[in-house]
């Protein structure tokens, strides 16, 4: 007699991996790549200062009042509360491989194996997420004044291409910093309070791609400020952080296929400990878009209450007899940018 | 005569000050490139602003 079976058929085995996701680690946090300060819960003063003296002939009588200047300025900065939350309700587990791990007793629904395999990517996942935002992406209220100002080639205005460029930047509940060097009411910039920044504007640029690369970052180079370019080298050397892509395009174009080799970019090491230089700048990738920045990195601030609050999940059940259980990050964070003359901000 | 011969003042994109609405004012009914033809700019610098030209007018719609 044949065999008869009723009933749905089920695959009896399966992978025992769960592939996961790949987190993003650009280093900003974990490698300090930019000024961290730690100790700020809501509010902070930045304070930046500047001497200027004026050369007089000699004289033997005693000295008066004179035109130096001995300037100190101070800009609030306001950090913004965010968090990462959401609730859990292992119910939803029930049927699949996830039941497995739970322990006897109805009310016990836990699983031991999704909380290894799943729950805990949510701090990695975190930091990718402020490793975006603090690179791309501005506040509703910052993409208003950008797009408000009035665009023009020269430098002291805005490119076009660079409103458009924030225009089209995911809106957050922070500013990333080419949002905040753009604009911001820092009280040093040579016209203090709420406006455009300071920072230096490289002109005649072109979207770059793996031919032109060498002739773009050229370009940037020379709009640094000499002051600037003797630090390569230096306590307080410039860093250039480019957008991820770069790193690509430069590999490429130190490789032409079927050409000389053009040895434009340094490229040291390999795999991990690669480091790639332009000029004696090291080029730290990050998740830019449009934009490259360069400037000794003290002048890039990243304010926060305590970095670690990063990392650090607090997770329960939840009230009232509910099966559901609870996690929730907190962290306190803004940008800032200092001496925002010094900064070149190709794509600005 | 006066007026035309205001409207006809060369307004230079890169000089301190001067902004894209100035500029498209200035330039009219040409192009980007006959405007800037023959004073000196280079082809970058003739096509960054025609670029962008096209961005002021895509955000200004």
């Amino acid at each position: 007699m044949a065999i008869v079976f009723s009933g749905t058929k089920l695959p009896q085995s399966e992978l025992k991996e769960i592939q996961k996701e790949i987190y993003s680690d650009w280093g900003t946090f974990r490698d300090m790549d930019v000024d961290i300060q730690e100790g700020h819960k809501s509010g902070t003063e930045v304070y930046e200062s500047k001497v200027s003296v004026n050369m007089a002939a000699y004289s033997s009588a005693a000295v008066s009042a004179g035109s130096d200047t001995l300037d100190v300025d101070r800009s609030p900065v306001t950090l913004t509360k965010i968090q990462f939350a959401d609730t859990v309700d292992y119910n939803e587990l029930l049927d699949t491989r996830f039941e497995k791990s739970m322990a006897a007793g109805a009310f016990n629904t836990v699983s031991q194996e999704f909380d290894n395999a799943v729950l805990q990517d949510i701090t990695p996942a975190i930091s990718e997420k402020m490793e975006d935002v603090t690179w791309d992406g501005a506040t509703t209220a910052q993409k208003a004044a950008i797009a408000g100002l009035t665009p023009g080639a020269p430098q002291g205005s805005i490119s076009a291409g660079a409103q458009t460029l924030v225009a089209a930047m995911p809106t957050n509940l922070v500013n990333s910093f080419p949002a905040i060097i753009l604009y911001n009411d820092s009280q040093s910039k040579a016209t203090p309070g709420a406006g455009l920044g300071d920072y230096k504007k490289v002109l005649s640029i072109s979207a770059i791609t793996s031919s032109n690369i060498a002739a773009q970052y050229a370009l940037a180079f020379e709009t640094l400020d000499p002051k600037v370019v003797n630090k390569i080298g230096k306590e307080g050397a410039p860093v250039w952080f480019a957008p991820l892509s770069h790193k690509q395009f430069i590999l490429v174009a130190n490789n032409q296929v079927g050409a000389a080799q053009q040895i434009n970019f340094l490229v040291e090491g390999a795999g991990e400990n690669q480091k790639i230089y332009y000029n004696g700048i090291e080029i730290k990738f990050k998740p830019l878009v449009g934009f490259m920045i360069i400037c000794p990195p003290k002048y890039l601030k990243i304010l926060m209450d305590l970095a670690g609050d990063m990392s650090s999940l607090e997770t329960g059940k939840m009230a009232n007899g509910a099966d559901q259980y609870y996690y929730k990050n907190v962290q306190a964070f803004a940008t800032w940018c200092v001496n925002q003359r010094y900064i070149v901000l190709y794509g600005g | 005569m006066a007026k035309e011969k205001e409207s006809s003042k060369f307004v230079n994109p890169f000089e301190k000050g001067v902004t894209y609405e100035q500029v498209i004012k200035a330039m009219g009914s040409s192009s980007v490139k006959d405007y800037l033809k023959g004073k000196e700019f280079t082809d970058a610098q003739v096509t960054w602003i025609e670029n962008e030209l096209e961005n002021y007018k895509s955000n200004n719609k």
